[in-house]
């Protein structure tokens, strides 16, 4: 056992926290929301000029051949700054790519994903609103050289920046994952209003032609590619949420050193005392679960109950996090003005996204063997 | 970072486990580490826990993060800490806590030269049981205002008071004592710590006393003109709250093993509601019942890798403010509501001990679930550990 960071990974770390101090700063958050973008051009060039696109890419691919806990920091810092944009969907997919791809996929993709000039999304779940096999409703059809795609995938991130879509459909009785281009005729895109103001869209497929050269790995196996892909994000959530989640405990530390009530900062009065220890304690339990589950996952060892208990506990415990910033705050913190809200909204995407906590403690329960 | 075990620790843990198949009886039943304790038997079992502590220190196994010079093997402290996970998980008593995990460790810290080569040695061959004078009926949570005094006449301390709630006092040799020195000086600053040798005292009383769980192991200790030497003040004359707080920075992670008592009762749990069916149906395929074991099953993951971490800090040398009181704080809350879950899966049962034959998993679960009440308040009440963590750890202003 070992707690301590690398230099390399601390290095990594404090880069990450100076850039995002720097650029990715509230009010930015706050544009963002509106833009129709969602994200800034300019600053995904610095990030893809810094070798993040492609973090855990090999060399040969334009990547820095780091693992997945170096992206796991990443999504920390990126959840400290509540930083939009899509590179947690661009670089789920390239590692799909890097995982299940043919060589020709991965040279087509990868580097052009590393050099910051392809933005990818996950176009996973639909209508059934379920991470399951029997929630995937969308048809692939053979036809000629391709398939054709008929149904429609709910809850796209960023489906109004990405160049291709990674999609799974059904074929026959299995599941097949589908590299799409999102330019394809058939495809319509809805913006959804969701609670974090992020970009998450419909995508409507109808009839669209895919070439059989863009199946991910093989015909009626994509249900294990998208087991990972959901492993992949749920761990990336949790690192988000621990980054948001110790700057949530900061903020509201700070809060109440400062705000004067009864001639003393709230902060010395034991009831808020007691809130705050029970979320340093909370914060303190999601990193190490989730550091555990990164590390494992990054050393390719068994990992599913692991990844299943970090995002369970991440998921319950950033809402009691939030709620305690909130009750101490108080009225302040319920304004639009005020930077807790940002991370409130956040934090329920965070805890729907790649399953919720009922649905990792359904699969912690198959892993018990129960 | 590495989450795994060394090849080393790996082989000790399976040694360990080894050595607990090959010594301990198989119609072996005992709830936990504590049921030397109870009513029944009592003798018996306190022979066993004695014969085990034997054959631990024989393995070499007490006091291992010791240095060599003081009878230990100057290993990592994970190693004392997989040696108590591996014997609360099995229940097998005879690895005396406060001993190997909170006395030595802060004679290391705080002792003489001569302290550390008398108390260590004592505490790795096995020879002692040590326990704690702290509280008093009027000094709880304030444990500075403890009354309990010391007075030096020529070259013996000679005390007077009494202590409470000390838990196996009556069973122990060593007893960590703190009494008032300076009754002139600020409540913290007039306190000293005595090593008292409980085998060669006079003027000491004890009255034992029944916890709601049903073991007897809380003690009254009266001292009325005790006598003990000059040299037993440890830590130093009127520094005895550093030591209060150096013991309990020590205390606390181990009170954070208690996630590996409740790993066992969740492991029981699982193969329970596999086999027991209600309704017609296994516990195991209830949807709500899946959902409390895995709820369950994360929270004692997240305990233990707490309790890794604050003992991969305590093995550097870090100090742990925050640390020792959050995972005192949270393996507590922890465990508990593992025992709360199991008992609302067993049910009616639920209500049964171990008299009965009715009583599932042996009466255990009803028996850990009255004991966790004791834990709340044990070392420290969870109040205390929120102060802490708050003011020491997260350094917000003083009330």
């Amino acid at each position: 056992m070992d707690f301590k960071f690398t230099e390399e990974q601390e290095m990594l770390r404090n880069f990450a926290r100076s850039f995002m101090d720097d650029k990715i700063i509230p009010e930015h958050v706050r544009a963002m929301e509106a833009d129709e973008k969602g994200y800034s051009p300019d600053y995904w060039k610095q990030m893809a000029e810094l070798g993040w696109m492609g973090l855990v890419f090999p060399e040969a691919y334009g990547g820095q051949g780091m693992g997945f806990f170096e992206l796991a920091i990443l999504f920390e810092e990126m959840g400290r700054a509540c930083c939009p944009g899509p590179f947690f969907s661009t670089t789920l997919c390239g590692m799909a790519i890097l995982d299940s791809g043919s060589e020709g996929q991965k040279k087509e993709f990868l580097p052009r994903i590393a050099d910051g000039k392809m933005i990818m999304s996950t176009a996973l779940i639909e209508p059934a609103g379920t991470y399951t096999q029997e929630g995937i409703a969308l048809k692939a059809t053979a036809k000629g050289d391709g398939y054709v795609l008929n149904g429609t995938k709910l809850f796209v991130n960023d489906a109004n920046s990405a160049d291709y879509f990674l999609v799974a459909a059904k074929t026959g009785k299995g599941v097949t994952m589908f590299i799409v281009d999102a330019k394809s005729p058939g495809i319509s895109i809805t913006m959804l209003n969701t609670i974090a103001s992020d970009k998450q869209a419909e995508v409507a497929f109808k009839g669209v032609t895919v070439p059989k050269a863009n199946v991910l790995g093989e015909v009626g196996k994509g249900w294990d590619i998208m087991q990972k892909v959901i492993q992949r994000g749920a761990i990336g959530k949790c690192a988000e949420i621990v980054g948001a989640a110790q700057k949530v405990l900061e903020m509201t530390i700070e809060y109440s050193k400062t705000r004067v009530q009864f001639g003393k900062p709230i902060g010395s009065f034991q009831a808020v005392q007691h809130h705050a220890a029970n979320m340093a304690t909370g914060v303190d339990g999601s990193k190490f679960i989730t550091y555990e589950a990164a590390w494992l996952m990054s050393e390719g060892e068994p990992c599913s109950k692991e990844i299943s208990m970090a995002k369970a506990w991440c998921s319950d415990t950033y809402q009691q996090v939030l709620t305690t910033a909130h009750q101490v705050h108080g009225a302040i913190g319920f304004t639009m003005d005020h930077d807790l809200q940002l991370y409130f909204r956040r934090g329920k995407a965070a805890e729907l996204a790649y399953g919720d906590a009922d649905y990792h403690r359904e699969l912690i329960a198959c892993e018990m063997g129960i | 970072m590495n989450f795994k075990f060394s090849k080393e620790e790996e082989a000790f843990r399976q040694e360990i486990r080894d050595f607990i198949k090959k010594e301990v009886p198989s119609d072996f039943i005992w709830a936990d580490v504590d049921t030397q304790y109870r009513e029944e038997g009592t003798e018996e079992i306190r022979k066993f826990a004695e014969e085990m502590r034997k054959k631990l220190a024989a393995k070499g196994w007490l006091g291992m993060s010791f240095p060599k010079e003081y009878g230990g093997q100057g290993k990592p402290l994970i190693y004392d800490y997989i040696l108590a996970e591996e014997m609360n998980y099995h229940k097998v008593p005879g690895r005396d806590l406060y001993g190997v995990s909170i006395v030595g460790p802060t004679i290391l810290r705080l002792g003489t030269e001569e302290q550390k080569k008398r108390y260590l040695g004592e505490i790795a061959r096995g020879e002692v049981v040590w326990s704690e004078g702290m509280s008093e009926a009027d000094a709880g949570s304030d444990l500075a205002s403890l009354k309990t005094k010391a007075v030096l006449d020529g070259n013996e301390w000679v005390i007077n008071g009494e202590k409470i709630w000390s838990s196996g006092a009556h069973v122990a040799d060593r007893y960590l004592l703190f009494v008032r020195t300076d009754p002139a000086a600020p409540p913290h600053k007039g306190i000293s710590c005595l090593l008292v040798d409980l085998n060669n005292a006079s003027g000491i009383n004890m009255k034992t006393d029944q916890h709601m769980d049903g073991l007897w192991a809380f003690n009254i200790v009266s001292f009325q003109d005790a006598r003990v030497p000059k040299d037993v003040v440890f830590g130093g004359e009127n520094n005895g709250f550093k030591v209060i707080l150096e013991t309990l920075n020590f205390e606390r992670p181990f009170s954070g093993l208690c996630v590996s008592y409740a790993k066992r009762v969740l492991d029981d749990m699982v193969q329970y509601c596999r086999e027991t069916k209600r309704d017609g149906k296994p516990l195991a395929e209830n949807q709500i019942i899946r959902q409390k074991l895995a709820d369950c099953a994360t929270r004692l993951e997240v305990g233990r890798m707490m309790s890794y971490h604050v003992v991969w800090m305590q093995s550097l040398g870090l100090p742990t403010p925050k640390e020792s009181n959050m995972i005192k704080l949270y393996g507590i809350e922890s465990t508990k509501k593992v025992y709360d879950t199991a008992m609302q899966i067993l049910g009616p049962y639920a209500q049964l001990n171990e008299q009965s034959k009715w009583a599932p998993l042996r009466g255990e679960v009803n028996y850990l679930y009255m004991r966790a009440i004791g834990l709340m308040s044990a070392g420290g009440s969870l109040e205390i550990m929120r102060n802490t963590i708050a003011g020491a750890g997260l350094r917000m202003p003083k009330a």
